[in-house]
Parts: structure tokens; sequence; C-alpha cells
């Protein structure tokens, strides 16, 4: 196992660099949505070389990272703190107990659910999915702007798929069994 | 071949070395050699004691060879020489093995270490017989200095030199001397005005009858070698004649283009004519007629105001470039930097907000000659309320360079001071490190902390116009809060880089360049001054980033080098060099196009190639090269490397 | 007649149903033949790399996959697609660990990896293959005296993308070429949220809000999108937003493509242009 959560992040693909950040924080000045953090980019990391595991992976926070690439873009340091953002949200959901929010919970496995079901994504059933999962009065919520878009022919009325079924959940499945490293 | 005495001496290095390689084992090993008459393992072989050792052996028991088994001969080769000369031996017929650098420290497994030690010091015995004696060269010199450049470090090393009673050609690019230090307006950490410090040294340079000052000139060429270079200067032609202009400036009133060319030395706040003075208090105090902006030159088409204005008929538009050659000693390259463009990081706003200034741009505007008489105005003329100044644009940055550019802390500390100085306006200071390191700096820092300047630590990030407004986003890390923090005015202070022609100014010398594109010293620790090429030297901003204390130190340190040249009357020459054999030469000049010191000729007559052995550096490049193998490089020739070879595979 | 292999994107057969008929009418327009990767599947979005990195691995490579049994270059429409799938290509060059975990996976599956079709946004194949000289030629009715501002989108331009990921040019350029009159626009690679639109709409509201409100301080008639997600929020959800935050004026969204469209002669339906939520009628008066 790893020596601590540095190490951790360290061990996967992007989060090699971490140990160079010097807390400038380029990434939460450049990131449009740190203004709603409590832990700001620079300090996740932070926290994470201090070995603040729950604390990171327990936020909030990193459910907020839009994936700009804002941060990685212009780190002085060469940090891919979009990657980190990934590789923490992973880390998060395995431990699923740790998630707090519904909507996003929800979101997440409506939208992965689809996927590994059928391929292709549909908005309509997206929402319609998630709506269930969390709380099917957001389904009236959402039902405004869905009719908008259904009188001007941007939704799909059947459910797209790949032919090739099987295939893709196969693949899907053979990834996830890896512990999706 | 006669039998040699051979002398094995193996360094411990303190625990460097014997640390990682049995030096007691290998010591034994070797001294089973036959021709090896003494091996002996030592702490210190370059203390005295272990100096004293080897020349009692050479003298007790006449070694007529000796292999020293220590660090990397570019240190103390010339340490081990000179013991083998105080035993009347000839130094060269001494060979180093290396095993700190090659073995000790790069072999983590014993055993290994010592058995590759071993396998190298074996490879040196075997070479060392086939060493010969080789005297050393040494040439006169030519008591002049050439310096390159006219900045801060430049006017120094050039002062220094003339004052010690020797002639110097000081050549600049621009149409005045000073550099960058002549654009601003206050100095840290004292606060003198630059120009007041640095003016009577301008004018020492007018003055000095030691010193032939080239402006408007550039090195094109430079031959030979430490001690007889000859340098080929190109001089643009100013379309004024120096001797009659008296510098009145009438001509610069009289101009048809007055006020529509962005003046460069108030870095574009202000606008001049084609026709004009540089600055007040310019040396030389001559006016320059810009060819890429006069009508008469570019079009063939103007009134001629400056010629009917100018009194003292000093206006020539027959002025063509000269070419000037000059036969000197040692070059002292003090070409200084460039600013990093701002435009280059676009989330800063600059080029796109007027009220985006970068540090010289503050400067001018401070200076009470420049472009606003001293006064700190936003571009509607108006002082503004609150003012940010973001540190490391383009430093620190691996998107941009890598290295800090170590003025730029202290720049903005005083950009700070001035600001609240001229207009009380409030003044945020975005910054990652503080970085005060120098004489009275951490002081001058304390003083603007308690004149109430806000500093807040994190990188300002972005400059955005929201609402009209300047907002300067950021984190402020200290609290761990994203903040956007409403400015009037931005200063970015900028990057300093190797200027944009470094590359061409080191291939024209012959000399190298180091990772961050800076000119590359021979040791960044103990000899920041000379470059690899013997007798040219390097000054100020040139050879890394440096504030004014450093540049002048340095400029008087390139001086101190040059000066040395001149006392000793003669320099001496590694006599390591390579020799054709005419008779093998077969004159295809292949040899010519790869010696990188330009040290082989073809002579007309003969049509062989020749070697100039005093510019030769012994590389060898050339007798890898030569098809014919009619090359020899004297010290590594063919059989000292084979025997080298045969002796570590044995 | 150029080919290209391509990859919609599950928005383009849907909610950028618009977005889809303009590329197919331009590069026909263009004598450029598309033909659609076979049996693609979702990149995953933003969505998978949250949860399983090696799944979000899968999902792109099994197109790159499916597109490497073709010839031909990949062009892709979307930047959220196009930031997917040069991701995974970046990574199996990159790290041996996904290289060999996805070949393993994929091994067990029937499907092989045995190159990779170069991926390349339709902007960026329209600038450097199409180029700019031919698309004036192609020029009929210039959109004279329509004021824009070009929006390239954040997953575009960032660290694998092919413009300045501060300052995209491209997309100016372009719109320049078609005779529109770019206006200076600081939000051009701001991000506008696509991702956190369902889940955290407070959080993406005021990325777009900021991203609208430029534009029109600016004095934009409309904003020209290269992304199938940027142009459902800025469109889409602009109601709500301009609710939201007492917010005057709409601006409509539309796709850089449809602007080349109209300019080449195109008819508006040919381009889907009466698909947008905001409506443009008013702002393509002028022009057509
Ligand atoms: S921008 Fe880079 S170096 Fe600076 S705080 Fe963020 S991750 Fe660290
Ligand atoms: S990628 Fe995420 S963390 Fe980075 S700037 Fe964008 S939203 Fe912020
Ligand atoms: S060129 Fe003539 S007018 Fe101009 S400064 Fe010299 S003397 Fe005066
Ligand atoms: S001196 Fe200060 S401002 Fe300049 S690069 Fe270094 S840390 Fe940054």
């Amino acid at each position: 196992m790893f020596k601590d959560f540095t190490s951790e992040i360290m061990s996967y693909p992007g989060g090699e660099k971490i140990t160079a950040c010097m807390q400038c924080g380029t990434c939460t000045g450049s990131c449009p949505t740190s203004h709603a953090m409590q832990y700001t980019p620079r300090r996740l990391i932070s926290l994470i070389r201090a070995n603040q595991r729950d604390t990171v992976l327990q936020s909030l926070d990193i459910w907020k990272c839009a994936s700009c690439y804002s941060c990685t873009t212009r780190c002085p340091r060469g940090i891919k703190f979009t990657d980190i953002m990934y590789i923490l949200k992973n880390l998060a959901w395995k431990e699923q107990s740790k998630m707090e929010n519904k909507n996003i919970a929800g979101f997440y496995n409506a939208f992965q659910g689809l996927i590994e079901k059928r391929g292709r994504m549909n908005e309509a059933e997206l929402i319609m999915k998630y709506s269930f999962q969390t709380n099917p009065v957001k389904l009236l919520e959402f039902a405004p702007l869905g009719m908008k878009m259904l009188l001007k022919g941007r939704a799909a009325f059947s459910a797209p798929s790949v032919r090739n079924q099987v295939q893709l959940q196969k693949i899907m499945k053979l990834a996830q069994e890896r512990g999706g490293e | 071949m006669s039998d040699h005495k051979i002398g094995v001496y193996v360094c411990h290095c303190g625990s460097n070395i014997n640390g990682v390689v049995n030096c007691a084992k290998v010591t034994e090993e070797i001294g089973k050699i036959g021709e090896v008459v003494v091996a002996k393992d030592y702490k210190y072989m370059c203390s005295d004691p272990g100096q004293e050792m080897i020349k009692n052996d050479i003298k007790e028991k006449g070694l007529d060879r000796v292999v020293i088994a220590a660090c990397s001969p570019r240190m103390h080769e010339p340490t081990f020489r000179r013991a083998l000369e105080g035993a009347g031996l000839n130094g060269y017929l001494l060979e180093m093995a290396n095993i700190r650098e090659h073995v000790s420290w790069v072999t983590k497994d014993k055993e290994e270490a010592t058995k590759k030690a071993l396998s190298l010091v074996k490879g040196a015995v075997k070479r060392v017989k086939l060493h010969e004696p080789i005297e050393e060269r040494e040439v006169p010199v030519t008591n002049t200095t050439l310096v390159l450049g006219g900045g801060i470090s430049g006017i120094q090393a050039a002062l220094q030199v003339a004052e010690a009673g020797h002639k110097v050609y000081l050549i600049e690019q621009k149409q005045y001397i000073g550099g960058n230090m002549a654009k601003f307006d206050k100095t840290f950490p004292t606060l003198d005005c630059a120009a007041c410090i640095l003016t009577p040294k301008m004018v020492d340079v007018g003055q000095s009858p030691n010193i032939e000052l080239y402006t408007s000139s550039e090195v094109i060429k430079v031959d030979g070698y430490v001690g007889n270079f000859t340098v080929t200067v190109r001089e643009k032609p100013r379309y004024i004649n120096h001797d009659k202009c008296t510098g009145c400036g009438d001509c610069a009133s009289a101009c048809i283009m007055k006020n529509r060319i962005p003046h460069e030395f108030d870095e574009g706040l202000s606008k001049r004519s084609a026709a004009y003075i540089p600055f007040p208090q310019a040396v030389p105090l001559k006016a320059v007629i810009d060819d890429g902006n006069c009508l008469f030159l570019t079009r063939k088409k103007c009134t001629l105001a400056c010629v009917k204005a100018c009194g003292a008929k000093a206006i020539n538009f027959n002025q063509h470039e000269t070419i000037h050659e000059f036969k000197v000693g040692s070059i002292i390259l003090a070409t200084g930097f460039d600013l990093f463009d701002a435009k280059r990081a676009p989330q800063y706003g600059y080029g796109r907000y007027a009220n985006v200034i970068n540090g010289l741009q503050f400067e001018r505007m401070t200076n009470a000659s420049g472009p606003t008489s001293g006064h700190i105005t936003l571009a509607d003329g108006t002082e503004p309320k609150s003012v940010a100044v973001i540190h490391c644009v383009g430093s620190r940055d691996e998107n941009y360079n890598k290295y800090c550019s170590r003025v730029c802390c202290m720049s903005s500390v005083k950009f700070a001071h001035l600001v609240k100085d001229h207009c009380d306006a409030e003044v945020y200071e975005f910054y990652i490190d503080m970085r005060t390191f120098g004489k009275g700096y951490e002081e001058f820092y304390n003083r603007v902390q308690e004149e109430g300047v806000h500093f807040v630590r994190g990188k300002g990030a972005e400059v955005a116009q929201i609402d009209g407004r300047l907002v300067v986003i950021a984190e402020d890390t200290l609290l761990g809060q994203y903040r956007e923090i409403p400015v009037d005015m931005v200063i970015l202070n900028t990057a300093l880089e190797p200027r944009v022609d470094a590359e061409k100014v080191a291939q024209t010398l012959g000399i190298s360049r180091s990772g961050d594109g800076f000119f590359m010293e021979s040791h960044i620790k103990l000899d920041p001054v000379t470059t690899t090429t013997d007798g040219i030297y390097l000054a100020g901003c040139c050879q890394s980033p440096k504030d004014i204390p450093d540049s002048v130190a340095q400029g008087s340190a390139a001086a101190a080098q040059s000066l040395a040249i001149i006392a000793t009357g003669k320099v001496k020459i590694s006599p390591i060099s390579a020799s054709i054999d005419s008779e093998q030469c077969a004159g295809c000049r292949i040899c010519i196009g790869l010696c990188t010191y330009r040290a082989i000729k073809l002579n007309e007559e003969t049509l062989r190639a020749e070697i100039n052995e005093a510019v030769c550096k012994g590389c060898g490049t050339c007798a890898a090269g030569c098809p014919s193998g009619a090359i020899r490089v004297s010290h590594f020739n063919d059989d000292q490397l084979l025997a080298q070879i045969e002796g570590v595979l044995a | 007649m150029v080919a290209y292999q391509y990859y919609p994107g599950c928005s383009l057969h849907a909610s950028a149903r618009d977005y889809d008929e303009s590329v197919r009418g331009v590069l026909g327009h263009l004598a450029i033949k598309l033909e659609e990767v076979p049996d693609w599947n979702c990149c995953g979005a933003t969505i998978t790399p949250s949860l399983n990195q090696l799944q979000s691995q899968i999902l792109p490579a099994r197109n790159l996959a499916l597109a490497a049994e073709n010839r031909g270059d990949l062009v892709v429409p979307c930047n959220a697609c196009y930031m997917s799938l040069k991701k995974v290509q970046h990574n199996m060059v990159k790290y041996k660990e996904i290289r060999e975990g996805v070949i393993d996976i994929f091994s067990q599956a029937g499907l092989s990896l045995t190159g990779m079709p170069e991926v390349r946004h339709l902007l960026e194949m329209i600038m450097e293959d199409v180029g700019l000289a031919k698309v004036k030629e192609m020029v009929t009715k210039p959109l004279k005296d329509l004021k824009i501002v070009s929006y390239s989108g954040c997953q575009l331009v960032r660290p694998l993308g092919f413009d300045d990921p501060e300052d995209p040019q491209a997309l100016d350029q372009l719109m320049e070429a078609l005779g529109a009159k770019v206006l200076p626009f600081s939000q051009k690679s701001h991000c506008c949220g696509s991702s956190l639109m369902t889940t955290q709409p407070e959080l993406a509201f005021k990325m777009v809000d900021s991203i609208l409100e430029e534009a029109k301080k600016v004095g934009a008639e409309m904003v020209v999108v290269t992304c199938p997600m940027c142009q459902l929020n800025l469109d889409a959800y602009q109601g709500q937003i301009n609710n939201k935050f007492n917010r005057t004026g709409q601006l409509p969204i539309i796709y850089f493509t449809q602007l080349m469209g109209l300019a080449m002669g195109l008819s508006k339906s040919q381009l889907g242009i009466q698909r947008g939520i905001v409506s443009s009628n008013k702002a393509l008066e002028k022009i057509v």
C-alpha cells in the first residue's frame, strides 16, 4: 500500500508532480468555481501533502471542478490539477459512503448507468433517470426546458444505443473489475 | 620499449571515494603490476602532504610516470602537474583515473565499484607509459580590450580598464550608452536617482581618452584567440556628422514626423521625431536619424526640415555603414537582457487594457524627465487611486522561464513605495515569495510594509475588466480565499530574459549558453566571470538576471580578468593541439567545416589543411572526422587511447 | 473528394441536431466527405473520468479502435469529445500501464487497437485543410456588419488543443474570413460550466452569465460557438439565467458552421438555424 496520501496520488497518471507545487495559488485564481470552495485547489494540494485523506475525499469541493483545465494550463510548476481532481473524485466515488450530496451521486450514477447499458447518451432519458433517482419533483423543474427542446426538434424520442452492446458492456465491466486505475 | 618506473596514488577523497571503493584493495592489486614501483593510497592526495609524497617518491625512487586515481581531472589535473614539475618531471607524464565522478558517485555496489576503479587505474597505467613530455606554449598579448554592451556593467568594466591606462573599444548596439538603467527613476534600496549615479559614469566614458565608443554598432566577426583577437564591428550610419552636431535638438523640433513615432526609450509612452536625441542626458549627446521612419530615407521625399533647421550643418544623408577592425587581447560581453513581452501571457491583459503596464513603463512614468514628467497617470490623464503590482510574470513559470529573475521582488517593492510617494494610492502586491536578499533589501521591504502597502501572498492569475474597472484575480493563499481586487492600474513585473540575439552573439564569439538561454560561465560558483573560451568574459545580465550592485561587481571582475592578461603580457596556451600530417592530407577540407574554433585553414599553395595551434583547443573533432587519418592530437593520440582501452579491458 | 471519418458524439444526434445538419451541409458544399465511425459510443465526457479512470480510457479508445479500421483523420465537432479522444491518445502514448490495460481488455472482447487515427476538431480541420483562402473564395453572402464574439470554450484549446489556450485565434480568423465583425472578447476560452449544469446549477449559471454579459457589453449580436455543450448551456438555459440575475436582452448562440453555411449561400433550414431556443432571426435580418 501507500506510504501516505501524497504517494498514493503520485501513483496515478497525472498526479506525479504534486510535490513540486509551490503553493502560488494560480490554480485557484484561474478556477471558475473556486470562489465557492471551502478548500481551494491549492489548499487541496496542501491537504493531500499533509496526509489529510478523509478531509479531502469527503469534501464536496472536488465535485465542483468543471474540468475546464484553466489550472492545468496556467500552473507554473506543470501540475495537472484537473487530472488530480479526477483522481480524487475516483477515490471518493469508490468509497461511496462518503458521498453526501445526493444530487451529485444521483446524476453520476444515472449517466454512468446509461453508458454502461447502451453506450450512447440521450439527455431526455438521462434527466428522467436522474430525477427518479434523486427527487422526482425535479422533473417538473426540467419540464419547461424539455418542452422547448422538443418543439425545436432537439430531443430524441428513441433511446439511442450502440449495436454491439455485448462488446461494450464487456469492456466496461472488465475495466470496472480492474479497480478503475 | 624500455621499462618505466610508475608511481600510482589512490585518493580516498575523505569518504567520497573510500566510502564505496576499497582503495586499499585497488592499491594492493595495482602494485602487482611489474612497472609499478610505488602504489599508495592516501586520504587527500590534493593536500600538501599528499603532493609532497608524490614529489619525494619521484626524487627518491626515480619515478618517470605518475598515475593518480582520484576525482575528475577538471579540477586537480593542474595541481598534480605542478607537483610533478616541482620534482623535475614534465607535467604531462601524468595520467588521472577518475574514480569519483565515474565510479564512487555513480556506483552503489561496493565490490562492483572497486572492480571498476581497478580497471580504470589499469587503463591509466597502460596509457601513461606512452605519454610524451610536452612543453606549454606562451603567446604575447595585445593590451587592448573590447567591451560589448554599454549598460551599467559594460560601462563599469570599460571605465576600470581605461583607468588602469589601457585602451578600450566600447561597442553599443543602441544609439546611446546607459542601457536599461538609464531608463530608471529611483534605484532600490536607497532610492537614489538612477541618473544621478549613472550619468557621471556615462560622461566619464565619453571623456576618457582611453575609451573609443562606438554606438549604433554591432560585432559581426571574431577571429583569433586569447591575447590576440581580431574583432570586426559594423557601425550603422546615424546620418549625423558627430563632429559637427552640438546636440541642440533643433532637428527634432523641425522634423515632419514630430510626435508620430513611438519612442523606444520611453517604452512607447511618448512619441518622437525621425531625427531625435534619445534622451536629454544621452552619451553621446548627438542626434540620430531613424532610417526606418525618416521620410527622406524611406521614400526620398521630404522637405528636409531638419537640414534647414540645423545651424551646425551636421546632417548628412550620404553616410553609409562603416566596418571597423580591432585587435584586442580580451573581450568582455555585457549585452544585458530583454524584458519578457507580457503579451505572451494574454491572461494579464497587457496590450488589451490601457492601464496594464510593465515595470519599465512604470519606471519611465515616474522619471521626472519621462513622458509624464514624473506623474503616475492613467490613460485618461487622472491619477490612480489603487494600483496592483504582479510579481513573477514570465518568471518562475514552466510555461515561460523557469528561473527567478531576482530583481523584480525588490523593484516591485520600490514601485509600491513610489506609488505611495507620488499619489498615495492603495497598493496591492501579488507575490509568491518575497525575495529581498541583498544588502539593505529586507530593511527596505520592511519600510514599505510600514507605509501601508497590502502584500497579498498569491500569484496574480488573471487581470479582467469588470464594469469598466480592472480587477486582479488571485488566491490570497494566506487566507485560503479566491479574491477579486479592483484597481485602476496594474503593473506587471515581467521577467528578465536573454536578449533575442543571444544565439547569434554566442555563435559569433564561439561561446555557449546555459539551459535558461543566458551566456554560460566556466563554473557557476567559482568562475562566474569567464566563459569556456579563454579571453572572453561575462558581466551583468547577459550571464543571468542581476541587480545593479551585482552587475557592477561583475563588471569590475571582468575588467580585472582583462587587466590580468594585460599585466602578464603573455598567455599560456594549452599545448594539447591537433596537427596535420601534410603528406597524408588529401586536401578534402572536411576538417575545416568540423572545427568549432575555426582553427583550420587551407593553405592555398600546397592545397593541404593547416592548423593554427594557438587557436586549436585540442578537442579532437577534426581527428575523428579526417577520412585520411592525417590528423593527430597530441596527448590523445591513437596509440595512447588504444593502450588505455586495452588496460581497462584487461 | 477528400474523406474524413466523423465522430458526431451523442449530442449531435439529439440536442445538437442543428449542429449536425450544418456540419453536413457545409462540408457537403465544400465537397468534403464524412464517413461516420461505425457503431461509435459515447466518449464519457467529464463524467466517466470522474468515476473510473480505466473506463474513461476504454470508452474513447473503443472509438479510436473502430476508426482505425478505416482511412482518414477523425473529425470531431464537440469540444468535450475532442478532449476525451485526444486525452486517451496522449495517455496511451505516455503511460505504459494504461496502454497495456486497454489493449488487454480489448483483446478479450475481440477488439484490437492496430493504430490510432489523427484526432482533429472540426474547426482545426477547416482551418488547416480547407484554409482561409478557400473559405473566402466560397463566400457568396458575406456576413457584412454582423457583430459577433467568438467563443471557443475551454476544452478545445486547453492542454492538448490546437489553438492558444488563453487567447484563441482560429475562430476569430474564420469569422473574419466570412466577413463578420469580430469584437474583442475576454471570455473566449472561459468555461461555461457544462458539466455542472445539472448537479450544481448555481455554479454553472454564474459562469454562463459572465460570458453572456461580457458579450452583450462589447456589443455582440451573436455568440459563435464550436461545441454542442456550450451551445446548449448558453442558449437553452439563457432564459433561466436571465431571470436569476435580472438580465435583459437575448443573445442568439450560433454554431460556426451555421454562419459558414449562411455565408456560402445555404438556406437557414438546411443549417438548422430555426432550432435555436433564442431566435437568431433578428440578428440575421441584415444578411439574409
Ligand atoms: S498553480 Fe500549480 S504550483 Fe501554484 S498552487 Fe496551484 S498547483 Fe501549486
Ligand atoms: S479544471 Fe477544475 S479545478 Fe481546475 S480550474 Fe477548472 S474547474 Fe477549477
Ligand atoms: S543635428 Fe544639428 S540640429 Fe540636430 S541636434 Fe545636431 S546640431 Fe542640433
Ligand atoms: S525576484 Fe521575486 S518577483 Fe522576481 S521572479 Fe523572483 S520571486 Fe518573482
